[in-house]
């Protein structure tokens, strides 16, 4: 710590108590002036940023250090771009043909009617929710046979689509 | 039913974990069966839980009627654990039968306070897996609080 | 026999309370009741809150019941707190518990703890301008740290007398960091700045994570000498942590060592919060001056960051800035979900894990500065 300022703050401070104790009291910039306030924040401020950037420094080369201590081939590498991640391409779709027994191609039948109160891009959840209501057997496995074979299918917007040839092929 | 290190391996964001995080990952998770019918989260309850899915299929219902059909092992639900007000701004229902692995939102906590590496993959996993999966979700919620000391 | 009777009821509480008295008994459950039912920093608040009604029942004067008697037993336990042995261990198991990898992937991040650190010296002018002394404005501008422990270290050594107010202060400014940052967040940044997305850092080594406590400590300490007792402990809790040899030591840092001293320290700075003592035109000045101060360090920052992207070929994202503040983890999820808001596929939250956690070491090195040039 730099030992002038050191002084500078406690002989402010002696002179700040000595005013107190006087029966007066400092405000504002007076009281910042006669506590040295803005030496001391200058200086702290000054500090925290020297030890972070110091810091800061010594571990950006810390692993390039450490990297050629490892191997000193390495350090050639340092100098080449990072590879960017790829992004692993969709997995191949499945299409699971399910053969309905007669109440399922029913349930089917229910469903697509339900649908066709729908919009052509519905809310899967409503579709759902109106089959519990119409009463339809088993709404949740029904679903998720449509879903697999692909009666229903989502528009990768949210919302999904019925399709008619795959439903009417299903229920023949 | 598959094995958690199995899922977690084979998944595309965790599986860019190591051996060695994966065995600590797999400790953290409860293995829960689901059943057709099963409502694993409502929109609105306080977000707990953060659950992998193991098996079976499971429709996630967004606000505005939105949806995405959940049926790949490794698929994610209820990161809202992560929002500030902790509540599931999804609702989560059960179509096949399977099972689900499940994480505590403490465990979720500590997972990125004690391991920031494997929480950023999982974070730029779950990115990449978001634009793929739902480029369409949004998610509203305010932040929230966490343990601090 | 009637004497008798009289002279019990004197010493009870009925007969000594004080309105000041039910004033702190009423925050006290309010603290409670955020921590149990609004899950608001229960660890910190319950305590805290359960300590507020200890140091709040009217005692009779020289039974040793009180904090501040001499040879009670809440004051052998305060003694953690006056003299600062607590905060350290706190620090021990934040070390064993924090990972610096994102900090060390992206070391220029470090610069943006320490620009959150002017909020703690403009605070202490903001401090004495009140008419505070310089040691008193210096414990209250460290409350822009938002550390709770750093608070209460800093304010044992320079101002014990106002420990209650300010620690009070600290830990419910820090229980409302979400609360407090993202208007600031969305005031000083644009929506395309908001909408930034950070470069993928690289990976970190093993190696590197053990060296790091290592070489932050010496390099700090011997900056700021005065910090030692805090980042002493961080960086030996951090090292347990990476050294993997020392698990057992790291397991007990992070789990029963700092429960323990968050306990202790929770329920004695709450019973430290006297009504006679604490209800005072002082503890409204500081609690102005703490949100002030938690609000400038946010702002200082996110406009650092704002001014690092005018030097950076890669962009940051300026919101990562206001995570300087060392509210690890809450102020890094704050960023993320004032990020998600605009675009709910950035992730920014181990980003801002980063600034956060250089944050702790940057309010860390500001308590040893303000400790040592007050201190003389």
């Amino acid at each position: 710590m730099p030992k002038r300022l050191l002084q500078k703050t406690m002989k402010a401070r002696v002179f700040c108590n000595n005013f107190k104790s006087g029966g007066g009291h400092l405000y504002g910039l007076e009281s910042i002036n006669a506590s040295n306030g803005w030496a001391i924040s200058i200086v702290g401020i000054s500090i925290v940023f020297s030890g972070l950037v110091s810091l800061s420094l010594v571990i950006s080369q810390l692993y390039k250090v450490l990297a050629l201590y490892e191997d000193p081939s390495k350090i050639t590498a340092f100098f080449k771009s990072k590879k960017s991640k790829k992004v692993d391409e969709k997995e191949g779709e499945k299409i699971i043909t399910i053969v309905l027994t007669r109440s399922q191609k029913e349930t089917v039948k229910q469903f697509a009617l339900l649908a066709r109160t729908l919009d052509d891009h519905f809310s899967l959840p409503r579709l759902l929710h109106l089959a519990q209501i119409s009463g339809i057997k088993d709404p949740y496995p029904s679903l998720n046979i449509l879903l697999k074979m692909r009666i229903v299918e989502s528009d990768e917007n949210g919302f999904f689509m019925w399709k008619n040839e795959v439903s009417d092929r299903a229920v023949r | 039913m598959r094995d958690i290190k199995e899922i977690l391996k084979k998944s595309k964001v965790f599986g860019l974990l190591d051996a060695d995080s994966v065995k600590r990952l797999a400790g953290m998770f409860d293995q829960w069966t689901i059943h057709p019918g099963d409502i694993l989260t409502n929109s609105g309850d306080t977000a707990h839980t953060f659950f992998l899915l193991g098996k079976g299929t499971v429709l996630l219902a967004m606000d505005e009627g939105k949806a995405i059909v959940l049926d790949t092992p490794g698929d994610f639900m209820g990161l809202e654990l992560l929002s500030a007000k902790g509540k599931y701004k999804t609702s989560l229902s059960v179509l096949e039968e399977g099972s689900v692995f499940a994480l505590s939102r403490q465990g979720f906590m500590e997972l990125i306070r004690e391991d920031s590496a494997m929480a950023e993959t999982i974070m730029d996993a779950w990115q990449e897996y978001l634009d793929a999966k739902a480029p369409f979700a949004k998610n509203n919620e305010g932040p929230g609080l966490l343990q601090q000391f | 026999m009637d004497a008798l009777f009289l002279d019990f009821y004197h010493n009870t509480g009925f007969y000594l309370w004080d309105y000041r008295y039910i004033i702190m008994i009423i925050v006290g459950m309010v603290f409670i009741y955020l921590g149990i039912a609004k899950d608001y920093e229960p660890l910190l608040l319950v305590p805290i809150g359960f300590g507020m009604l200890i140091g709040n029942i009217p005692i009779f004067k020289g039974l040793g019941l009180g904090i501040y008697e001499n040879n009670s037993v809440l004051h052998y336990l305060y003694f953690g707190v006056t003299q600062g042995i607590y905060p350290p261990l706190i620090f021990l198991g934040i070390g064993a518990m924090t990972d610096f990898s994102t900090l060390l992937a992206r070391p220029v991040l470090m610069l943006l703890g320490a620009a959150a650190q002017m909020g703690v010296f403009l605070t202490f002018l903001g401090a004495l301008a009140l008419g505070f002394e310089g040691n008193e404005a210096a414990a209250i501008g460290i409350i822009g740290g938002a550390d709770g422990p750093t608070a209460i270290f800093l304010t044992a050594k320079l101002a014990p007398h106002l420990i209650g107010p300010i620690a009070v202060a600290a830990y419910s400014y820090m229980a409302l960091v979400p609360v407090i940052q993202p208007p600031i967040m969305k005031l000083l940044t644009t929506r395309k700045e908001r909408l930034i997305r950070m470069e993928e850092p690289r990976d970190v080594t093993k190696r590197e994570k053990i060296i790091f406590p290592i070489v932050a400590f010496v390099l700090c300490c011997f900056l700021a000498p005065a910090a030692l007792p805090l980042l002493g402990m961080l960086c030996f809790g951090n090292l347990l942590k990476e050294a993997v040899v020392t698990e057992r030591l790291a397991v007990t840092a992070r789990t029963s060592l700092i429960d323990i001293a968050t306990i202790l320290l929770g329920v004695t700075v709450g019973a430290s919060t006297q009504g006679d003592v604490f209800l005072t035109t002082a503890s409204v000045k500081i609690f102005v001056l703490g949100a002030l101060s938690f609000g400038v360090a946010t702002a200082c920052g996110l406009l650092f960051a704002k001014i690092m992207n005018l030097f950076l070929k890669t962009k940051i994202n300026p919101l990562i800035g206001a995570a300087g503040v060392s509210a690890v983890p809450d102020s890094a999820r704050v960023v993320h979900m004032v990020g998600q808001r605009e675009d709910p596929t950035n992730f920014l939250l181990m980003h801002a894990m980063a600034p956060n956690v250089s944050g702790v070491i940057g309010s860390a090195i500001a308590a040893g500065v303000l400790w040592s040039l007050m201190a003389h």
